[in-house]
């Protein structure tokens, strides 16, 4: 009982280390929380719903919504921040700006899409596989692999080529990457993409996990991958899987003792408590610029 | 310089516009006067209205989560409306339907009605989506004497706000005797109940313990396991988890259909043999939609099934289809009912004044297509339901299974 | 364009020099509203821009002055409104002796909160602060024995005085707005020009350097939000008192950002700002409702232009105004003829 409730937790937490990447990512660089996060990762759901109603395969839906949802998040970069970053706003401007984004994303959804829960095909069904006396499900095996090799991609993204490089650079002091040849506007457009991608992945897998697709799936999601993030240690992207993989855990905990009206609120629980004796996160560095 | 301009203008305009809203506010608090003042002298009030439309007032979400609920409750009292204006009228007037979105929140939904309650041309409110919203908005309704019908509450102190709220929906103890029934039916001993954490849900567990822990011995099976979610859940396999472990035969839904089908979906994944018992909150193409294969098999009880014999359900479902392009749901087959309700009212009482509606509905008494409308004293309206299926993804009725919650406990219950 | 600036310029100059009048006439018209504008609506309108512009206040203790961002600030007008509504329905006490705990709940969750935040800062106190609404809901959701949980406060009682029940209609809610609203201005100009005051700012302008000069940082934080949450109780209280109903849906994550929302909007730290900003994105959605679904659509475009155009909000910004010394302080000589010459940055 505990164990599967243990496993069931850590499939739940890769969702939420997914969604949590893309927060790290651009707080990493821009030290900004993006709230829009969540509805870009509803976004992406939609568009690989779009495409599988316009019946173009699974596989092609996966690329479209990722692409789709990577120029979002790079339009959304250009079109709104990188105006305010010119003129040096502070942290809380851009923070209200993506809230704003944020709902104009949401209800363009509602609009278009309609706010019924819309069915999405099962992505994984192989039958159940028994891991240790526990039986898990295809879907969920799956959904951790694939979050697990997409996860991997992206620390060698970051760590091992050149772009990565620049990001990094970038993150440790934009000015001084500038003054060494890196084009730091070039290198935040394409960190916008990867998170929005990181969202679209999210989005497909989660739809194709619960096998529903609706335009308030980020609201929820967001918060936790949010939660998730700051707990590992907003920034580090290590630190996001394992707060998603602690949140999750903790809210399959909750369920299994306490019962389900508490699952949220003991994952903010544990939140709260690794920010009392922690206050940076799991795996946070010290200084933390004001948001 | 330049940019203090410009926010200078975006408030100006923005002020303009809200200036422009209070003069709309002007225009109806003078309405409100005359509307007060005329009441004194009856007589050419009636003069007065007899050549203007008869307005009713819908409320309900139209933006926001649960923005379907409300679009499909608005089109069936919509289609109400239109059906008497197609025989002319009440009373030799025509029939208006104004709508309103309060997007479910309790905030809204307190201003829409001190809006609608000084918009003395409105008879009569129906909607409003959840309790919490309802009863908000009650308050107001009741304090100025206006009769609202709700078709979707399962709070149970609704009704109990005052005389002038009514609610056309199962309460909490029926649907509690219904899931009891269907049990008993199906042959199983342990079940198992999950709801969700909301007024809705604990009212329908509290119920189900109460009746269980009052019928004792006399009802075969016993509630092994109640489980609460939070409103918004889609994640269950922890909950499946514990189902699994306290080995429930069946399992009692009372949630909307996008919580209930992800939860059998990945309850099915783990185990195919559980039977799944549903409420009528569930009723809809939308779930059998989204539960796909694992819809089948699933029974619920419902007071109203749009493929019944009765022409009158079936030339409302054909008109529902039409303009929303669904199969009507409980919900709205509930609104519908509630609209001709104060139609009928109006109609009885030859008058749309506010106060005689609210005189006149407890007389209600028809055959509507949620069974026949009757309030009781509090102002519910006890429902009688059927028992339905979903074979191949279609839902079939099981008749002479169900009855009224007096009739079985006579004959089970001594 | 440069007209229209320079035309409000002078308008508040003018507004500034007659104070002593302007504000009296500014209260005798707003107490003659409910005599003017008989719609029960637009009272009800008015009080709920009251009940935000008490909450932005509180809210701007924390943003404004002290540079903080608190996203779950709906758990202290929650704990406000719960406390006195549970008071005044279980208990039947009467809402003036409720108002009081439901200010002393809304300051008992400040404490837990600051006490809470007291070594983070920036988005650790966001997200710490998001949290704690999170588990105030949890408890109010699953306390049934006292809360009633997911079902509510029911028959809350409306306050009266000498016999005379306020309701929205008979304007008695917006006249006790009106007063809470003062207070909350009052309690607002009273940090400001305080040593309390100064401190918060001190900590939002540099924090270290505030500890350096020997401001107990930690205190003043926590200080801080007892006193927001105090207002944000007021705020709740209020409202139980007036929508009769309360459920822990009243008080969601979405009330928190519009709040949030509205500080900036109206400018951090400055307290017409907080009204009038109120008074803009409070009526602005009951305006638009005409738009329906492109509502919230609007909302966030007009955030988005406001933020590009207008960062420090719409009354925020450099004030015109000489820096007033504190009593008791004078500059030296060569510097007062400066200062003279210069005009210097206050907030509010």
């Amino acid at each position: 009982m505990l164990l599967e409730q243990i496993l069931n937790g850590v499939m739940l937490g890769m969702v939420y280390a997914l969604i949590a990447v893309g927060y790290s990512l651009v707080f990493g660089i821009l030290r900004l929380l993006n709230m829009a996060h969540g509805s870009i990762f509803a976004f992406g759901a939609h568009m690989a719903l779009f495409a599988v109603a316009m019946q173009w395969g699974m596989p092609a839906a996966f690329v479209f919504s990722i692409l789709m949802t990577g120029l979002l998040g790079m339009a959304m970069d250009r079109v709104i921040l990188a105006p305010l970053r010119a003129k040096n706003a502070p942290n809380i401007t851009c923070l209200i700006s993506v809230i704003g984004v944020s709902y104009i994303i949401q209800n363009m959804l509602m609009i278009c899409f309609d706010s019924t829960k819309k069915t999405f095909p099962k992505l994984f069904d192989f039958g159940n596989v028994e891991i240790f006396g526990v039986t898990l499900t295809s879907a969920q095996i799956m959904m951790f692999l694939i979050a697990l090799v997409f996860l991997v991609i992206l620390t060698i993204i970051v760590n091992k080529t050149k772009i990565g490089l620049a990001m990094r650079a970038s993150r440790e002091n934009s000015k001084a990457a500038n003054l060494m040849g890196i084009d730091v506007k070039k290198v935040v457009t394409f960190t916008f993409f990867l998170s929005g991608m990181c969202a679209a992945v999210a989005g497909v897998l989660v739809s194709g996990y619960y096998q529903m697709v609706y335009c308030t799936m980020g609201t929820d999601a967001g918060l936790k991958g949010f939660s998730a993030a700051v707990l590992g240690g907003i920034g580090v992207l290590y630190g996001s899987v394992v707060g998603g993989i602690v949140v999750g855990v903790a809210e399959a905990l909750a369920v299994a003792f306490l019962g389900g009206s508490f699952r949220s609120a003991i994952a903010y629980v544990v939140l709260f408590l690794v920010l009392l004796i922690r206050p940076s996160g799991l795996f946070g560095k010290d200084n933390i610029d004001k948001v | 310089m330049k940019k203090k301009s410009m926010c200078l203008l975006l408030t100006l305009v923005m002020a303009a516009s809200i200036l422009t809203g209070c003069g709309d506010k002007k225009s109806e608090s003078t309405q409100a006067e005359a509307g007060s003042s005329s009441k004194d002298a009856d007589t050419t009030q009636a003069a007065d209205n007899s050549k203007e439309d008869i307005t009713l007032a819908f409320v309900g979400p139209q933006t926001g989560d649960n923005a379907e609920y409300g679009k499909s409750m608005k089109t069936a009292a919509q289609i109400a409306v239109d059906e008497w204006n197609e025989k002319g009228g009440v009373i030799g007037r025509k029939i208006k339907l104004v709508d309103f979105d309060d997007a479910n929140s309790s905030e809204q939904a307190a201003s829409i009605a001190e809006k609608i309650v000084g918009d003395s041309s409105i008879s009569a409110v129906l909607g409003h989506f959840s309790s919490g919203v309802g009863m908000t908005a009650g308050e107001v309704y009741q304090e100025s004497g206006i009769a609202l019908i709700n078709g979707s509450a399962a709070h149970m102190d609704f009704a109990k706000v005052g005389d002038c709220i009514f609610r056309n929906n199962a309460i909490y103890t029926t649907d509690a005797n219904t899931m009891l029934q269907i049990m008993d039916y199906l042959g199983v001993k342990k079940i198992g109940t999950i709801n969700p954490n909301n007024d809705a849900g604990v009212a329908v567990t509290t119920a189900i313990q109460d009746m269980l822990e009052r019928y004792g011995d006399q009802y075969s099976g016993e509630l092994v396991l109640a489980e609460l979610y939070e409103d918004g859940t889609v994640d269950f396999t922890a909950t499946v988890a514990k189902f699994q472990q306290a080995g429930v035969e069946a399992i009692y839904s009372s949630g909307p259909y996008s919580a209930t089908a992800p939860f059998i979906q990945q309850y099915r994944e783990k185990d195919k043999d559980v039977k799944f018992v549903m409420s009528a909150a569930c009723f809809s193409q939308e779930f059998i939609e989204l539960a796909g294969k694992d819809a089948n098999g699933v029974v619920l009880g419902t007071s109203f099934f749009y493929e019944s014999e009765d022409p009158a359900i079936q030339s409302f479902a054909k008109k529902f289809e039409e303009a929303y392009g669904s199969n009507p749901s409980t919900f709205a087959a509930q609104v519908y009912d509630a609209t001709n309700a104060i139609l009928y009212a109006i109609e009885a009482g030859n008058s749309a004044e506010r106060a005689d509606i609210v005189k006149n509905l407890p007389n209600t008494d028809f055959q509507g297509v949620t069974g026949k409308i009757t309030f009781d004293e509090e102002g519910n309206c006890l429902k009688e339901q059927v028992l339905l299926e979903i074979e191949d993804g279609k839902y079939v009725e099981i008749p002479d299974v169900l009855k009224s919650q007096a009739d079985w406990e006579a004959e089970h219950i001594k | 364009m440069k007209i229209l600036g320079e035309i409000y310029a002078k308008f508040t100059d003018f507004l500034d020099a007659k104070k002593k009048i302007v504000i009296p006439v500014l209260y005798l018209v707003l107490i003659l509203v409910p005599f003017l504008f008989k719609s029960q609506y637009f009272l009800r309108v008015l009080c709920l821009i009251g009940i935000y512009a008490i909450l932005t206040m509180s809210l701007n203790l924390i943003a404004g002055y002290m540079g903080q961002t608190s996203m779950g600030h709906a758990a202290l007008y929650c704990l406000g409104g719960y406390f006195s509504g549970l008071l005044g329905s279980k208990l039947g006490w009467p809402f003036w002796i409720t108002l009081i705990f439901g200010i002393i709940g809304g300051a008992i969750g400040g404490l837990v909160l600051g006490i809470a935040t007291m070594r983070l800062s920036g988005s650790y106190l966001a997200v710490i602060t998001l949290a704690f609404g999170e588990v105030v809901e949890m408890i109010i959701l699953n306390f049934n024995s006292v809360t009633n949980g997911p079902l509510g406060v029911r028959n809350i009682p409306r306050p009266s005085l000498f016999g005379w029940e306020f309701t929205t209609s008979n304007g008695g809610f917006y006249w006790l707005m009106l007063v809470l609203v003062t207070i909350a201005v009052l309690v607002s100009l009273a940090v400001l020009k305080s040593k309390f005051g100064r401190a918060v700012i001190a900590i939002k302008e540099d924090e270290l350097a505030a500890k350096l000069m020997g401001v107990n940082t930690a205190k003043y934080r926590v200080q801080t939000i007892i006193l927001s949450g105090a207002m944000a109780g007021m705020a709740g209280a209020f409202y139980a008192s007036m929508n009769r109903y309360i459920d822990a849906n009243s008080f969601n994550f979405d009330i928190s950002m519009t709040i949030l929302c509205i500080v900036i909007f109206g400018g951090l730290g400055s307290i017409p700002g907080m009204i009038v900003g109120s008074i803009l994105l409070i009526s602005f959605p009951e305006v638009l409702r005409a738009l329906a679904d492109y509502r919230f659509v609007v909302y966030g475009l007009l955030l988005i232009l406001m933020m590009r155009f207008r960062p420090q909000g719409l009354m925020g910004g450099l004030s015109k105004k000489p820096y007033k010394l504190p009593r008791g302080v004078t500059l030296p000589k060569a510097l007062q003829a400066r200062k003279e010459g210069s005009k210097g940055k206050q907030v509010g």
